[in-house]
């Protein structure tokens, strides 16, 4: 996606030691748009947005403003994220129930959290879910919060 | 038949239809009452699951702003 153009005049302004009468002079122009790409070629891209010098051969000056990376497969890895935690879970109780001579019965309740979306090995989470855009790799979790019956 | 009396039979079959729901809910009422004390008779365990997946992004937003100069760039 492209913008519209931006022209701004590039003047030679008038100081205090210009004569009287002195006028602004249009001496050229700064031309300019924004320029948006989505695209699947992720390497390709950074590689654009890291090394401008090809632009600047051509005498255009390109400033990277945002710089976002997403999963398109996030709704399918969620389900199947849910399916590994609810397991994980289960795991879990097994093994406290194993400790106090209890067996875990069958699941009473579940409830899904949030999913965080981050970099591979930041701590950042929220109650609200976070989504990392900044780094290419990304690490996905999933949690739910599952009730058994323990029998004895 | 008289009409009194037909009248009669009438709301008799009704409050007969009417005795037999009000019996049908109330034992529906009692037995999911003793489900749900039983619910909380039961021993329960409660956990937390997590799973996690490191994967890499198959799509990217850039936006840059790109300029030119035209005419004298110095003066």
């Amino acid at each position: 996606m492209i913008s519209p153009v931006q022209q701004n005049p590039r003047c030679q302004r008038c100081g205090y030691q210009s004569p009287p009468g002195c006028v602004d002079k249009v001496m050229g122009y700064d031309l300019g748009q924004t320029v948006t790409i989505d695209s699947d070629q992720v390497q390709r891209v950074t590689a654009l947005a890291q090394d401008m010098t090809p632009f600047l051969k051509q005498g255009i000056s390109l400033a990277t403003q945002t710089l976002a990376y997403y999963c398109s497969e996030l709704p399918q890895m969620r389900r199947e994220l849910l399916a590994k935690a609810i397991h994980a879970a289960q795991q879990r109780a097994e093994s406290i129930a194993r400790t106090t001579g209890a067996q875990v019965g069958p699941l009473r309740s579940v409830d899904s959290g949030v999913f965080q979306v981050t970099a591979p090995h930041s701590t950042n989470i929220s109650s609200v879910g976070v989504y990392n855009t900044a780094t290419i790799t990304k690490r996905i979790t999933g949690v739910v919060h599952a009730s058994f019956v323990l029998e004895r | 038949m008289a009409g009194w009396e037909r009248s009669s039979s009438v709301g008799l079959i009704v409050f007969g239809a009417i005795l037999a729901v009000g019996m049908v809910g109330s034992a529906w009422i009692v037995m999911r009452g003793v489900e749900y004390v039983k619910l909380f008779d039961t021993s329960m365990i409660s956990v937390t699951g997590s799973s996690h997946e490191v994967v890499d992004s198959d799509t990217v937003s850039s936006r840059c702003w790109a300029s030119r100069v035209f005419g004298a760039r110095r003066w």
